[in-house]
């Protein structure tokens, strides 16, 4: 098992925001996490990224633990809503960042980066810096950057939250692509279920600082909590109504 | 421009029309009336500008020294402190005593600071009106930098820390980088502190330590306009050569 996340808890004073959340993730695997705003996504994905410290609880990847290990060296990336690309670097050094703080060859560098960007179709704009391009490119950006540095694993705090429905399908369908590509491991949370249900290879549903872990696709879908029955329903008495 | 916009022209003259005055008001030996402009009958006042020790150029130089030394201190220590103090438990409270200093008039700040720094022997000497003036521009630049730490900056150095920069790579590949302008910025507003301070720095240099802002109050108590004139021409150099390096290498970032 790659990551596993043994009985972690988080407690803002007296308010519980995780309580005792346990999974588990393969290699090569999506999680969907999904979860209304406030129910402890963030903070769950912030202590298995290391920005935060849990009170309790393990953090287990390739079976060592990371309770002690600090962020840097984790070698997992978390992805905020916003992109946050650093706004004084081109795309190109963007994308490179990762690999310049491991100091490695130049030569690697470039070609490493030159690959990322084609990947991603930035071709282009490798010389232009975060305010001269879109926000569906800034996402992509932000995604070369993470993945460029082949990292244990992406926690993608809902990455595509600010983006308009057609660029959000368009980056849905480009991060499906490139974790196949890049045999990529990822926890995925957001609060939109037909994302979490496209964008996931297993899934998980949270509500206040508790996480429940599926077995599969459609005990994820026939859980009442999800919504999916609702948006059904929603579905067909519109249909009825025509 | 001056064509187009004759306002500019309104403008230019207000600023320049102080600054010439005090010119010639420095250089001239006497101005009675009915007389329309100050008479130069000697060049007495720029020999005493650049001979001595007590010359002008010395109390310039050494009033420059204090207010960079002051400067750079403040906003080098007060930056840092300012991030600890933005995300501490007790902001709020640690806020409250920056604004401490500024709450008493410099003068009453320094009498009560008096018995410590003659204790230390630090009255009346140049070190002592640079840990004074510290202690209130330090204040000043955590309230300056903590709105810095409030506006996002640390999600960037998170950012980079989870793509694998450690503290040293994190500080001078993001944080510095973005935080230029601010620094800069930070460091114009100390080191003005710093140069037109006069309570503080008169009540603990005892009138031993002489820096242009002390002398400018000294002239005019003696009315002595032309040498108050002299100070006061030495006295906007800086800020004026400050605001032009603010225009030309921060504001033309935003």
């Amino acid at each position: 098992m790659l990551l596993e996340i043994q009985n972690i808890e988080k407690k803002y004073g007296e308010h519980v925001i995780l309580n005792r959340v346990s999974l588990r993730l393969a290699s090569n695997t999506t999680m969907s996490i999904l979860g209304r705003s406030g129910c402890g996504k963030t903070t769950l994905l912030k202590i298995i990224a290391g920005i935060e410290q849990q009170d309790a609880g393990n953090i287990i990847a390739d079976n060592i633990n990371l309770n002690a290990t600090q962020i840097h060296e984790r070698e997992i990336v978390y992805l905020w809503q916003e992109p946050l690309l650093f706004p004084h670097l081109t795309v190109f050094e963007n994308i490179a960042f990762g690999l310049r703080v491991r100091k490695l060859p130049k030569a690697e560098i470039i070609e490493k980066t030159q690959r990322m960007i084609q990947d991603l179709g930035l071709e282009g704009h490798e010389r232009k810096f975060p305010n001269q391009i879109s926000g569906g490119q800034k996402q992509r950006v932000a995604f070369g950057r993470a993945i460029v540095i082949n990292p244990r694993i992406i926690l993608l705090d809902e990455p595509f939250g600010n983006l308009d429905v057609e660029t959000r399908g368009a980056m849905q369908q480009l991060f499906k692509q490139i974790t196949g590509t890049y045999h990529l491991s990822a926890l995925f949370v957001t609060h939109d279920l037909k994302e979490a249900v496209l964008m996931g290879d297993t899934y998980a549903y949270m509500e206040s600082g508790n996480l429940t872990v599926y077995e599969n696709r459609d005990k994820f879908i026939h859980d009442e909590r999800t919504g999916f029955k609702n948006e059904i329903n929603f579905w067909k008495e519109i249909e009825k109504s025509k | 421009m001056f064509k187009k916009r004759p306002k500019f022209v309104v403008l230019w003259i207000c600023l320049i029309f102080p600054i010439l005055f005090l010119g010639m008001l420095a250089f001239s030996s006497t101005w009675r009336f009915p007389t329309l402009i100050p008479e130069f009958k000697d060049n007495s006042n720029f020999e005493l500008m650049v001979s001595g020790d007590a010359s002008f150029v010395m109390i310039f130089l050494r009033s420059v020294l204090i207010s960079i030394t002051v400067a750079i201190v403040s906003v080098a220590t007060g930056f840092f402190i300012a991030k600890v103090i933005a995300f501490h438990k007790k902001r709020n409270l640690l806020l409250l005593l920056a604004y401490f200093p500024f709450a008493l008039s410099p003068v009453v700040f320094a009498a009560c600071l008096n018995y410590f720094f003659t204790l230390f022997l630090l009255s009346g000497t140049t070190p002592g009106v640079m840990i004074a003036q510290f202690i209130i521009v330090f204040p000043y630049a955590i309230i300056l930098f903590n709105s810095h730490w409030g506006s996002g900056i640390i999600a960037y150095e998170q950012s980079a820390a989870t793509l694998g920069g450690n503290a040293v790579q994190r500080f001078f590949r993001v944080t510095l980088p973005l935080s230029k302008n601010m620094l800069l910025i930070g460091f114009f507003q100390c080191f003005i502190i710093s140069w037109f301070e006069f309570g503080l720095t008169n009540f603990i240099g005892m009138g031993q330590v002489k820096t242009l802002t002390v002398k400018v109050f000294q002239y005019i108590g003696e009315a002595n306009i032309h040498l108050a004139a002299m100070s006061s021409l030495l006295l906007v150099i800086p800020p004026l050569l400050l605001l032009w390096a603010n225009k030309k290498f921060v504001l033309r970032n935003y």
